[in-house]
């Protein structure tokens, strides 16, 4: 956390002798304060201030990179532990376990299916961001071995898993200047996993019970020079890893507590489990096994919840042909709300009738909240139906409101005198049935 | 109201109009403690992001002593899961969305959890497997640790 510019003026000499360019010291703490002068302009401050002031500079929760060839995930930088206070970052990155004690041709299977693996939501394409080895066999030339078959189906970021500092380095060896994350260090290997991190420019996870045990370690390991760490709150229960990621998340961003300003892993064992680590913190989150069953809502969710709130995912109002629609072709009413518009476009198009998709501007709310909010009335549809010179496209004046909004249709057909209006569904998954049925 | 039940204030996904319903019911004489409030909600992909802010913004306004604000929360993932083309529908989707039966109870179960992270005291739901499933995440989620 960024210091107050009272808590700058107390780390400067406090002379005012102005070589700054500013009257008093406590002028210059302030700029300090509002980033916009550099301490290098004060000659006096001590050595011991200026490390003090680097300190606080630096982002509360520690940036994180996992580098391959071609890829990057990211996790850290966070500022808020509420989404509307802010927005949150970087999406945790979710990798997929696989162990060393495969043989090889099945593992590079898996591996590959799971690289491969591509979904999309709302116009987006999500995949999977990596891999978890796990050494199973405890031993470091079947690691490697297993490290460089992987490297020959995926080049995704890595996290290798094993306690054991002589296998964590024949695993790094086999990686090509990349930046993977080791898992990892605890109280008793924590010195020779430091020295295997800093050797191959890897992450460090940290393994912890408790906030005392981490910070300990996160100390011990910084001043070994390893900077990159992880934590792994090591808790049985959802709810003591809920009680544990809010207390590191909550020290780092209100305390600036450095010792534990780092993102977290999870390893959920259940769809619940993963549910928390996406809502409730977690900055990498491996999965035991590749469901894309699980993924798929788990993707998701993640691109839900790291929404910026203050930026409602909206599509361009206008009008929309879906499936080549002709003059005749019916002609259906729906808001800018992007999730709104993704089922209604994809129902429709799926059914491959034609049909032309009107998208108000709604402020980019869904069909019933915007209606609730007023941004959704007929006044709205009808002035939509008139600046995109809707009766110039079709020829036959028919209008489909989505069935949420039937209470409109009285009102619409005063405001749209030449149109008909009808109540479609109020679900979009109802829309293709609709369509064949009643248009 | 008249017959001593509890009451359910439902409003759309908002902080202050759920307070606002709140407080004509309580003025309308209905005691705090049969109040349940019901801030809505939606399924994952469907806008659940909307609602898991609105209930975690209710929770901290009610530890910060808004006492219109400081009742349990119920919400309705099953209802809302179950209303998602992902749960239900199972033939001519992407191969990507992976067995039917299991996403959608993960759409439920996923749903059920987020709400319960953002607060939710009373979770309603529809698949016996996902109340099994969501009942495990409780239990877990109670069993803190002294200290
Ligand atoms: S140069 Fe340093 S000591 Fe002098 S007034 Fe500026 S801040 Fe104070």
């Amino acid at each position: 956390m960024a210091l107050s510019g009272i808590q700058i003026y107390k780390l400067l000499p406090q002379t005012n002798c102005k070589e700054c360019g500013f009257p008093t010291c406590l002028a210059f703490a302030m700029k300090l304060a509002a980033k916009q002068v550099e301490l290098s302009a004060c000659p006096y401050v001590s050595e011991d201030s200026k490390a003090q002031l680097a300190e606080s500079s630096a982002p509360p929760i520690r940036l994180i990179s996992l580098k391959s060839d071609g890829a990057e995930v990211k996790a850290g930088n966070e500022v808020v532990l509420f989404r509307h206070e802010k927005t949150f970052y970087n999406k945790p990155g979710v990798f997929v376990k696989v162990k060393d004690d495969l043989p090889l041709d099945q593992l590079k299977a898996l591996v590959q299916q799971a690289d491969s693996y591509m979904v999309g939501y709302v116009g987006i394409e999500l995949t999977v961001d990596g891999f978890a080895l796990e050494s199973a066999s405890g031993d470091g030339a079947k690691f490697s071995a297993a490290v460089k078959a992987i490297r020959e189906v995926s080049k995704r970021p890595l996290i290798l898993i094993t306690d054991s500092p002589e296998v964590a380095t024949a695993g790094l060896s086999a990686l090509n200047s990349e930046h993977a994350l080791v898992h990892g260090a605890n109280s008793a290997n924590w010195e020779k996993m430091a020295d295997a991190a800093k050797a191959h420019e890897a992450a460090l996870v940290v393994n912890g019970d408790s906030l005392d045990a981490l910070a300990e370690l996160t100390e011990k390991i910084k001043a070994k020079g390893v900077e990159d760490l992880v934590l792994y709150p090591q808790l049985p229960t959802l709810g003591a890893r809920l009680a544990l990621e809010t207390q590191i998340r909550r020290l780092a961003l209100k305390q600036n507590f450095r010792p534990l300003g780092f993102p977290t892993i999870a390893y959920p064992n259940s769809a619940a489990a993963a549910t928390q680590a996406v809502a409730k913190y977690a900055g990498f989150v491996v999965l035991e096994q590749f469901q894309p069953e699980l993924v798929y809502p788990l993707l998701v969710l993640r691109q839900n919840i790291y929404t910026d709130p203050q930026k409602p995912i909206q599509v361009q109002p206008g009008v929309y042909e879906i499936n080549n629609p002709k003059p005749e072709d019916a002609v259906l009413v729906t808001t800018n709300f992007s999730i709104t518009y993704f089922s209604v476009a994809n129902e429709v198009e799926g059914s491959g009738l034609p049909a032309w998709l009107v998208v108000t501007d709604a402020e980019g709310m869904s069909v019933l909240t915007a209606w609730a909010a007023g941004k959704f009335d007929s006044e709205r549809i009808a002035k939509s139906v008139k600046t995109f010179n809707l009766a110039d496209k079709v020829s036959r004046k028919r209008l489909v409101i989505p069935g949420h909004v039937a209470v409109l249709s009285g009102e619409l057909e005063a405001e749209l005198p030449d149109w008909e209006i009808r109540v479609g569904p109020r679900e979009a998954v109802d829309i293709p049935k609709f369509m064949k049925q009643a248009l | 109201m008249a017959n001593g039940h509890i009451v359910i204030p439902r409003t759309p996904m908002d902080v202050n109009l759920a307070k606002q319903l709140n407080i004509l019911i309580s003025d309308m004489g209905q005691p705090l403690e049969r109040i349940l409030m019901d801030p809505t909600t939606a399924a994952v992909g469907y806008g659940i992001e909307y609602g898991f802010s609105v209930m975690e913004r209710l929770r901290l306004a009610a530890l910060q002593g808004d006492n219109m604000t400081q009742f349990p929360m119920i919400v309705t993932p099953g209802f809302e899961a179950w209303k998602t083309k992902e749960s239900k529908v199972g033939e001519g989707v992407p191969a990507a969305w992976g067995n039917w039966t299991e996403r959608a109870i993960n759409w439920e179960t996923l749903t059920a959890v987020t709400l319960l992270e953002s607060g939710a005291d009373v979770v309603v739901l529809r698949h016996p497997e996902s109340v099994k499933r969501v009942k495990a995440a409780i239990q877990e989620l109670v069993a803190v640790p002294a200290g």
